[in-house]
């Protein structure tokens, strides 16, 4: 079972749903801005991935398919979650050309 | 290149042309909300305010989550240029394209990140997932079609736009993956999959026009002097194929 939040840089929650293996469990989406004809690069496999293809791996990876702020995706509840990675943040000099 | 001779060279190319000196001159105000950067797998996203009453959104370059980039094949860099590179192009290639780009500048906020900057951007009316355009404004799709095609855009879903209803004003959002190379993953690419579902795949005068001038260009309409050189190449050669078949790019390729 995967959850997802669909959230707005605000910090609203617009949409929620909860998807299986076997499909769509739940939603809650009264702006219908959830689109199951999306395809994602999957979390797992790193290949696009449909809803039809593998219902549970395309709703774990659409954060990377809702990911503005306008609107973006959270996946809060995953029962075959990715593992954490250390993204070790990068350090750049600020500069400016003389005379720029 | 050094990530900081790429940062320097886009803020003097700023310097030179932005029409929207706001985004790069209006101090910091203060930040609405920063989230996403605690659940792995969210690009972060922090709404802020610069004086003015200037609302942004603002993708810090660290916010962007490493594996979404590299299941796109960029890097946390490439992926803050990109957004910032296909705003100078529409910008260069002029109407209808600096209509439908969001203006998107790299700007350290300290207050945000010490270490590295992000991409800025004001916040756009407007809703995603919206289908409307292709029924209202489609001269608009039109134009994105060529756009995503001729950037390399990755990955164009309902959610990388906005329409405003009130306006009938389509805004392309979201470049960050972007200036794709040859095997690098695309999907989602709505407008130019339209465009050739269409049969509207051949080129217009304006068009080639516009590739033309890139082509001519020594730097890419400036994009050599900041960006990667092989999404520069990349391209350069869909700008050629482009031109020399007078068609879109085949859907999905880079």
């Amino acid at each position: 079972m995967v959850k997802v939040e669909f959230h707005t840089a605000e910090g609203e929650v617009v949409a929620t749903m909860a998807v299986a293996a076997s499909g769509l469990e739940k939603i809650e989406d009264p702006q219908s801005v959830v689109d199951f004809t999306v395809n994602v690069i999957g979390v797992h496999t790193g290949k696009a991935v449909a809803f039809d293809d593998d219902s549970e791996e395309w709703a774990r990876s659409l954060p990377r398919a809702y990911r503005n702020p306008y609107l973006f995706a959270v996946v809060v509840d995953d029962d075959n979650p990715v593992s954490p990675v250390d993204q070790k943040p990068m350090e750049i000099e600020e500069r400016h050309l003389v005379g720029a | 290149m050094d990530p900081a001779d790429q940062t320097t060279m886009l803020y003097a190319l700023q310097d030179e042309f932005e029409p929207d000196r706001a985004l790069l001159d209006a101090p910091f105000d203060r930040i609405t909300k920063k989230t996403g950067k605690e659940i792995n797998g969210v690009n972060q996203q922090v709404a802020l305010y610069l004086e003015g009453d200037l609302y942004c959104y603002f993708k810090p370059l660290n916010g962007v989550d490493v594996t979404t980039a590299d299941a796109f094949g960029h890097t946390l860099l490439s992926s803050t240029l990109a957004e910032c590179a296909a705003w100078r192009l529409a910008h260069r290639f002029g109407d209808p394209f600096d209509r439908i780009v969001i203006p998107q500048v790299l700007r350290k906020l300290p207050a945000v990140d010490e270490r590295a900057p992000g991409a800025l951007a004001r916040r756009h009316e407007g809703k995603t997932n919206r289908s409307d355009p292709f029924e209202h404004a489609r001269e608009y799709c039109v134009a994105a079609a060529f756009f995503d095609s001729l950037i390399g855009q990755q990955d164009r879903n309902k959610n990388n736009w906005l329409w405003d209803e009130r306006t009938g004003q389509l805004k392309l959002l979201d470049h960050g993956f972007a200036f794709g190379r040859p095997g690098d993953e695309t999907v989602n690419l709505r407008f130019s999959q339209w465009r050739w579902k269409q049969k509207e795949e051949d080129l217009l005068e304006a068009e080639l026009e516009v590739l033309t001038r890139l082509l001519e260009s020594d730097d890419l309409l400036g994009l050599r002097q900041f960006f990667d050189e092989d999404r520069c190449d990349a391209l350069s050669a869909r700008a050629t194929q482009m031109r020399d078949s007078r068609k879109l790019m085949p859907n999905g390729e880079l």
